[in-house]
């Protein structure tokens, strides 16, 4: 899938990289969102998919590695949503978000993916993301 | 009710869902968390919903009713 940092999540990067801020550990989520939630979206703007059997999924990082001109983190472990037993097959799974809540919509929203194909589920389906399905990255770009 | 913590088993006799994916009757879980109807990142019911988490950290939630009658508290 296609992801990138929102600008939130840019922000967190930048101040702990520059020790304006410091970042602490702590558990991240994935969300099922039904709309792009936008590079400045907030867990309060985000569209995310509801049915009963949906929560978010907690989300275990890979350590960086090196991928090409970035630094590339992903999901070490199998991500599964569901069993979706509310789920109606009249919604459209599209996007992914990495937050900072297991619910509510106070927190961080720091990474946004596009799914390669939207899914929507019927009732009783899960939806299921493999190991390194879903990446964040900066660019580590060669001075000129 | 549930809380936070409390140890449960899926003991309904049909597996929970559709395959891929469903959930054998026995298996284990713990609650994450018991969420109000109108908080956002679980179902849409007007119900309020538990989250029950797996030991490998899968999710998913269950109106109350439900979980009631298909989850069985471990003594």
């Amino acid at each position: 899938v296609t992801g990138a940092l929102t600008d939130r999540g840019a922000d967190i990067a930048l101040d702990a990289v520059t020790g304006r801020t410091a970042a602490a550990a702590r558990t991240m989520y994935l969300c099922a969102l039904t709309a792009d939630p936008t590079r400045t979206g907030t867990m309060a703007t985000m569209t995310e998919y509801a049915a009963t059997g949906y929560a978010r999924q907690a989300y275990t990082p890979s350590a960086p590695a090196t991928s090409g001109n970035n630094r590339l983190t992903n999901n070490t472990n199998t991500i599964t949503f569901g069993p979706l037993t509310g789920a109606t097959g009249a919604v459209a799974i599209t996007h992914l978000a990495l937050v900072s809540a297991a619910t509510g919509t106070a927190g961080d929203l720091v990474a946004r993916w596009a799914v390669d194909a939207s899914r929507s589920p019927a009732a009783g389906d899960s939806i299921s993301v493999a190991i390194s399905g879903v990446s964040a990255s900066l660019a580590v770009t060669p001075l000129a | 009710v549930p809380e936070a913590g409390d140890a449960y088993t899926y003991s309904a006799s049909e597996p929970l869902g559709n395959d891929p994916g469903s959930v054998a009757p026995g298996t284990r879980v713990t609650v994450r968390e018991v969420v109000p109807a109108d908080v956002q990142g679980a179902h849409d019911d007007s119900e309020d919903a538990v989250v029950v988490e797996t030991e490998d950290g899968r999710a998913w939630s269950v109106g109350l009713q439900t979980f009631a009658s298909d989850y069985t508290e471990e003594s």
